[in-house]
């Protein structure tokens, strides 16, 4: 099994290593680590996201800390801070996800190679 | 690497994953490049390359072969299944092949039992494959039986079909390519080959590197040709005859000719030098506007060389005088002596890439294989091979294209089967068109796309293959045979042209007792024993040597010439009985329609390297049509000014016959009194263009009318009218 | 890939091996690295494959050799290229235009064939702020990865000869990779191989092909080689006429100077003779680049306000204190921060891939909009600190004052710091060569005017208008706020009318642009130059009248809508106007003029024409 880790689906020709490949690709343990790569993921771009654009939500929190505002500024302000993050964020995850995710079959180390961006 | 970085950014390039390569010909023009078709694991035509050791191309191909593969999947319009309705002005529904072809054979029957035999007329074309050619013809010829039966080939190399048979006695380009790596002089008149044929522009290219020799290039405009010429004369239009019997003047005048070869294999001198003694340079000078010094100057050049070629296409072809043009050229070659040897030639380039191969086998102006209905032999032949009575042929040839359409307006042709070809595109009056088309009882239109506006007049419509989704040969312009081999199936429920064509014949009773051969090499075995022994000899080939030597040049034959033959007339006699090609004395006669005060400008018509004709497939390619998206018109920044019309903005052009809008490009390549249109567009060029008929040959004079020009004043709703007609 | 050899391939297509010069004419060793570099013998990793190409002269600058006398326009060499990369009909890494000149019979029409000139100093690895480009020891070869650019289109805008290509349906840059991967199997480029006139031809820099002679640096409508130092050398041997001109729309034309070399020159009259006409043209003023335009006015604005803010107090202004307008300073900074955001939010969509942000930190080193965008992040940084510390203070009580007053400082300096070092990147973006209408030091004195003015508009506007609803007087910060307006004004004033003088000078490309600004936004210019004046005539007045209430509120909301609509357009024909050293197009294709009306007329909508219907 070893021999067809870290190989993506998309490159496997022969319908009998495919099969094989399918038959680990979509078992349990790989589709637990195919999950957590997701949430790496995204707790990786949210972190660097907001590392450029908390001044975004700084609004939101102000009015949130002045005493006696209505809910309904703070989710003014909140809401497209949150949209244009998700705008952002979304097509980041995705694309890293497909570049680094999707069809491969994931093996020890994965986590440190997705963060740093290496090869799967 | 360099400016200090350790880490090297990946490198992607991109792959389509081609994994076989497939053998083809090139289905536009007649350069006849050999071209590969690259498939990837899917199957599916990804990519097009030249093949490295065909001897015409030598691995290059033009802007259109390289994007050919497209033309498969990815061209837009091609028909699906077979359509038929009652009449032009309803909806098309889809029916059966059977449908489809027990209905237009009854029709063509019931026609013909009604007004004749002759009422039905078939015009085809010069772009499918040589058996199917021979195919039709027998089907023409011998089943349907009528003689109103040409090609569009009418419309670009009659004349000079009709010039090679006066001068030489039968068809025949004698030259090829090579002749370029001999010659010492060249003379080209009215042909563009940078925009026309580039490969073979290329192949003058590599000529001209080893080896300097004089280019001199006829043509009203400054075409890149003219540009990289020694000598452009920039003619007047309409006039060639002129120039040309003022060369000959000047080389009987100067005893430049060569009176040996002369003797020994001309007749007609006396007539013709009487006739040429008028035409000095100093009077000619006059009407075809090259000043005497240059026509001196020329004619030199080109007798004095040890051995010299013309080539000419559309500038001398469609005009009024095309036929005589083609005759005059070969009269210029004759008496120097440049036929049949290296370097000497008169070399036709042809127009659509199996041109060649209908004036051979299609039996449109004569019988399969340079036969003649004029000639009681030949009939026999022919009725003999075929199983038919020989009194069942016509004894001469019926009328060309280009007269057929306009019977329609008389009533003597009631049906029409049109095959891969779109007059109403091509033919000039496009409104004269429109009514004729709609004025038949009954017109089946057979293409590869559904979306050709011919469509738009058809009650049926066959949907056919496209070049390499069928097999079999095409003839190049140096006689070269080609093979295309079948690269993928015929898209949708298309079938090829020759399964059409079987499928017609069985439905006749006369077709059903004839053979059809049911695939392409079967059909060539006829065509290698009707030719063996005759100039267009074929008997040496078969497919699978073709492709081994990327092509073979009749003739070729097993014992005499079994790698084929490089030229024809080596040995100085020619296709008449008595073995002497002929001196033609041509006077001039200017039936122009000259420019006036009310129409001030000469109309010319032409080419442009990205597009094939009607674009009914280079319009779909984005590579190629991207060059030229849109109708332009090339006019004189100086005539432009005087008449307040800006560059890159629409204008009006109108003759006695039509008007069109189109875009103006204002540059110094054209003359102050001329334009130039290029001829592709729908709706454009030929609904002004005068198309007046040739009297041997019948093919349009495109490139010369008058016109007048007038600026639109709502500049918006000129280019709303543009983009409506761009319909694809 | 390394099945591009054809069976029997002609020699036509195979590299020479040649004797070359040590170094190229302007003195770089034509060896790209020395012999015992670690940077030999690598793979190129083409594909992910890993095999070493065994080209005897890997190591060596390569380039294309143009003998432009022999090319015929066939579109071969675009097609051949198109094919290989498999790009759509709207993208081509290599392009085809042409100059004319003469008069009929006697005309003269030249061939440009051009892709990329994979420079000794290229301008767009240097501009790239992902350093998405890479100059390779192998060949020389200056490549771009698709992969790691975010589409902000910086490098199409540096380069003179349009070689990077923007492709707005995809939202990344692409451009001619030299075939590399042919060159490892000792083909030439695609390109070159499928010629068809002998015009297009290849191989190691300073060296001529069989056959030719002649290496020219330069043919008439190939921008001045100082600027990248290019490595393409040309044959033009035939005799050309002494004016040549271009067919697409942009107003230049070329003329031999007394050495017989041909320079650009403004063409006031256009191709069929007809003079220009001086119009508004307002709706052409909208460009792709309008994010830029809002990005660019709003960042100076809140640079100049923070300043103000910020060093208000300390220069006499004590009424803009903190203590002094509880609620007014805090929401003033709020505001401040909300409408960064709005143009930060607008200058990342306005990328191609705007996902990729983040890479825009990439290359510190060499490029001005990687600083730029590493100024305007941590100057939003500063401000945001700044914003929390004095806006929101009770947020802190487990601080010790006298460090959150030390914070405060920090912030706030670093706040004037970065954001007026921001500006200068900013203004150092705009320093193109290849683009003469921006290369010159009114970019600076118009960014940093526009600091000046509208920073304090803007501060003033809020100001006057909280007091107003405190119903307190604000008139008193006026006087000191015109003078800045004033200082700003004059200076984008001056920098615009040494800018106009420079550039009729210079000739070229430069005057070509400024013609297009005194004819077809003529009226647009003028109006602009009106609305400067006017405001400096409104500034003095600011500095001296004493009016106050209503009165005053509306007279002076009317200067600063003049001032601001002034700036808006300013910077709008700023971007507008630009007209880059590019190639000549063909009349159909790399002609703008013609993209746009496809566009208008809905020809565009056929993919075939080769048009993107919209650009964004």
């Amino acid at each position: 099994m070893d021999k067809y880790t870290s190989r993506r689906l998309s490159e496997i020709k022969n319908d009998f290593e495919r099969g094989v490949f399918q038959v680990v690709y979509d078992s349990r343990k790989q589709r637990w680590h195919r999950s957590f790569a997701l949430m790496v993921l995204i707790v990786k771009h949210v972190s660097r996201g907001l590392l450029f654009s908390w001044p975004l939500y700084l609004l939101a929190l102000a009015a949130y800390s002045i005493p006696d505002t209505s809910i309904l500024l703070v989710l003014f302000l909140l809401l497209p801070a949150m949209y244009v993050s998700w705008a952002i964020l979304s097509r980041g995850v995705r694309e890293d996800y497909e570049n680094l995710v999707h069809g491969y079959l994931l093996r020890t180390g994965y986590i440190g190679r997705i963060i740093f961006h290496g090869k799967v | 690497m360099l400016f200090g970085r350790k880490q090297k950014n990946p490198i992607t390039i991109a792959d389509k994953g081609v994994v076989e390569w497939k053998y083809a010909t090139c289905g536009y023009c007649s350069t006849g490049c050999s071209i590969e078709v690259g498939l990837d694991e899917d199957g599916e035509a990804v990519a097009s390359r030249g093949l490295a050791d065909a001897d015409v191309n030598r691995g290059k191909l033009c802007v259109k072969g390289i994007f050919e593969h497209e033309l498969f999947r990815k061209t837009a319009g091609r028909g699906d299944k077979p359509l038929m309705r009652d009449s032009y002005k309803d909806e098309f529904k889809e029916v059966t092949w059977k449908e489809a072809l027990d209905v237009t054979a009854d029709k063509i029957k019931s026609i013909q039992a009604e007004h004749g035999r002759d009422s039905f007329a078939i015009i085809s074309t010069g772009q499918i494959m040589t058996e199917e050619f021979y195919t039709l013809g027998k089907l023409a010829r011998g089943v349907i039986g009528t003689n109103n039966y040409d090609g569009n080939t009418t419309l670009c190399m009659s004349s000079s079909v009709s010039g090679y048979k006066r001068s030489f006695g039968s068809d025949g380009p004698p030259g090829c390519y090579d002749d370029f790596d001999h010659t010492e002089c060249l003379l080209a008149f009215g042909s563009n080959l940078p925009e026309q044929h580039p490969i073979i522009y290329w192949r003058l290219t590599e000529a001209l590197e080893k080896r300097k020799f004089p280019v001199i290039v006829v043509d009203p405009r400054v075409t890149m040709f003219a540009q990289k010429a020694d000598l452009h004369l920039p003619v007047a239009p309409g006039t060639d005859l002129v120039l040309l019997n003022a060369l000959a003047h000047v080389i009987l005048d100067e005893g430049l000719a060569d009176d040996d070869y002369i003797h020994a294999s001309t007749v007609g001198y006396d007539e013709f030098s009487a006739l040429v003694k008028e035409y000095d340079p100093e009077s000619a000078s006059k009407i075809c506007g090259i000043d005497a010094d240059m026509i001196r100057k020329v004619a030199r050049l080109y007798a004095k060389a040890g051995s010299a070629m013309t080539i000419w296409t559309m500038g001398i072809n469609q005009s009024t005088h095309g036929s005589d043009g083609v005759c005059a050229i070969n009269n210029l070659n004759l008496i120097t002596g440049n036929i049949g040897k290296p370097g000497g030639s008169s070399l036709s380039i042809t127009g659509q890439c199996n041109a060649m191969g209908t004036r051979e086998w299609s039996s449109c102006s004569g019988l399969p294989g340079y036969r003649a209905l004029e000639n009681e032999k030949d009939r026999s032949e022919i009725a003999e091979f075929w199983g038919i009575d020989v009194d069942y042929f016509p004894e001469k040839r019926g009328m060309f294209m280009t007269d057929i359409l306009p019977a329609i307006e008389s009533g003597d042709i009631r049906g029409l089967w049109l095959i891969a070809t779109n007059p109403m595109t091509s033919m000039a009056n496009t409104d004269l068109m429109r009514k004729l088309l709609a004025k038949l009882d009954f017109m089946v239109v057979q293409d590869a796309y559904a979306d050709v506006e011919t469509n738009q007049y058809s009650h049926v419509f066959l949907p056919s293959a496209v070049w390499a989704e069928k097999e079999g040969c095409f003839t190049n312009t140096e006689r070269r045979v080609n093979l295309i081999r079948n690269v993928v199936k015929p898209h949708g429920d298309s079938k090829t042209d020759l399964e059409i064509f079987n499928q017609m014949a069985s439905r006749f009773e006369r077709g059903a007792k004839m053979v059809f051969p049911e695939n392409a090499e079967g059909v060539f075995d006829e065509l290698k024993q009707l030719s063996k022994g005759r100039m267009l000899d074929y008997s040496g080939m078969t497919y699978d040597k073709i492709e081994e030597s990327r092509g073979l040049q009749w003739p070729c034959n097993e014992d005499s010439a079994p790698e084929g033959s490089q030229r024809l007339y080596t040995d100085g006699v020619f296709q008449f009985p008595d073995g002497k090609a002929k001196l033609l004395a041509l006077p001039f006669v200017d039936d122009n329609e000259r420019p006036n005060k009310e129409y001030p400008f000469w109309l010319n018509s032409g080419r442009v390297v990205e597009h094939f004709h009607t674009r009914t497939r280079t319009g779909k390619v984005g590579n190629a049509n991207k060059f030229s998206p849109t109708p332009f018109m090339e006019m004189n920044p100086q005539a432009a000014e005087k008449l307040g019309i800006e560059h890159g903005s629409y204008v009006k052009v109108s003759s006695i016959r039509g008007d069109a809008t189109v875009m103006v490009q204002c540059t110094e390549r054209i003359a102050p009194d001329a334009v130039f249109i290029p001829f592709h567009f729908h709706e454009c060029v030929n609904r002004i263009a005068l198309g007046l008929l040739d009297p041997h040959s019948r093919q349009p004079a495109y490139k010369q009318c008058a016109v007048k020009i007038e600026v639109i004043a709502d500049q918006v709703a000129a280019a709303k009218e543009n983009v409506e007609a761009r319909a694809f | 890939m390394f099945k591009y050899l054809r069976p029997k391939e002609q020699s036509y297509a195979f590299l020479q091996d040649v004797d070359h010069p040590e170094k190229n004419r302007y003195g770089k060793a034509i060896e790209t690295v020395s012999v015992d570099s670690e940077l030999r013998g690598q793979s190129l990793n083409i594909n992910g494959d890993n095999r070493v190409g065994e080209n005897p002269n890997r190591y060596k600058q390569h380039g294309f050799y143009f003998t432009a006398d022999n090319c015929i326009s066939c579109h071969a060499c675009e097609s051949a290229c198109s094919e290989k990369n498999d790009l759509e009909p709207h993208q081509a890494f290599r392009a085809v235009g042409y100059v004319e000149g003469g008069r009929y019979p006697e005309y003269t029409r030249l061939n440009i064939s051009m892709a990329c000139n994979h420079c000794d100093d290229p301008v767009c690895l240097k501009g790239c702020p992902t350093r998405a480009y890479t100059k390779y020891a192998e060949y020389g070869a200056v490549l771009q990865d698709p992969e790691i650019c975010f589409g902000c289109g910086y490098c199409t805008w540096v380069c003179p000869y349009n070689a990077p290509q923007l492709d707005h349906s995809k939202g990344h840059v692409s451009k001619c990779n030299m075939c590399v991967d042919r060159l490892e199997i000792g083909l030439k480029p695609a390109c070159v191989s499928a010629c068809l006139a002998g015009a297009l031809d290849f191989g190691i820099m300073e060296t001529t092909p069989e056959n030719r002679d002649g290496l020219d640096t330069s043919i008439p409508g190939f921008p001045s080689t100082d600027i990248t130092h290019p490595n393409i050398r040309f044959q033009q041997k035939n005799k050309l006429p002494d004016e040549m001109s271009r067919t697409d729309s942009m107003p230049v034309k070329y003329k031999k100077n007394a050495k017989g070399k041909f320079e650009p020159h403004v063409a006031e009259k256009s191709v069929s003779g007809q003079s220009a006409e001086v119009e508004w043209n307002l709706n052409k003023l909208s460009t792709r680049e309008n994010p830029l335009v809002i990005f660019t006015l709003i960042s100076q604005a809140v640079v100049g306000a923070f300043i103000l803010l910020f060093i208000g107090p300390m220069i006499g202004l004590e009424t803009l204190t903190p203590v002094k307008n509880t609620i007014a300073w805090p929401m003033f900074l709020f505001g401040l921060i909300g409408i960064q955001t709005i143009a930060l939010v607008l200058s990342t969509m306005h990328l191609g891939k705007p996902h990729r942000f983040y890479r825009a930190f990439n290359n510190l080193k060499y490029s001005p909009v990687s600083r730029e965008v590493a100024g305007i992040a941590v100057f939003y940084n500063f401000i945001g600190a700044f914003t929390l510390l004095t806006g929101l203070p009770q947020l802190f009580f487990w601080l010790p004052e006298s460090l959150l007053q030390l914070f405060v400082s920090i912030t706030g300096w670093g706040a004037v710091v970065s954001g007026l070092a921001a500006i200068y990147f900013m203004h150092k973006i705009y320093r193109i060569p290849a683009r003469p209408f921006w290369d010159h030091w009114q970019v600076f004195t118009s960014f940093y005017g526009n600091v000046l003015t509208l920073g304090p508009l803007l501060l003033v506007l809020v100001f006057a208008f909280i007091q107003v609803l405190n119903n307190e007087s604000w008139m008193q910060v006026v006087p000191m706020i015109a003078v800045f307006v004033f200082v700003g004004l004059l200076m984008e004033g001056i920098g615009l009318y040494f800018h106009k003088n420079d550039l009729m000078k210079s000739g070229g490309e430069g005057a070509a642009a400024y013609f297009e600004q005194t004819t077809k936004f003529g009226r647009t210019y003028i109006a602009r130059n009106l609305g400067l004046l006017s405001g400096l005539a409104l500034a003095i007045s600011m500095m001296v009248i004493d009016v106050d209430g209503i009165a005053a509120a509306v007279l002076w909301s009317g200067a600063a809508a003049i001032v601001l609509l002034t700036a808006i357009t300013g910077r709008a024909l700023f971007y507008a106007l630009v007209m880059p050293t590019t190639m000549p197009g063909a009349f159909f294709w790399r002609n703008k003029k013609f993209q746009e009306h496809a566009r208008e007329t809905g020809l565009a909508e056929m993919p075939q024409v080769g048009v993107l219907p919209d650009l964004h």
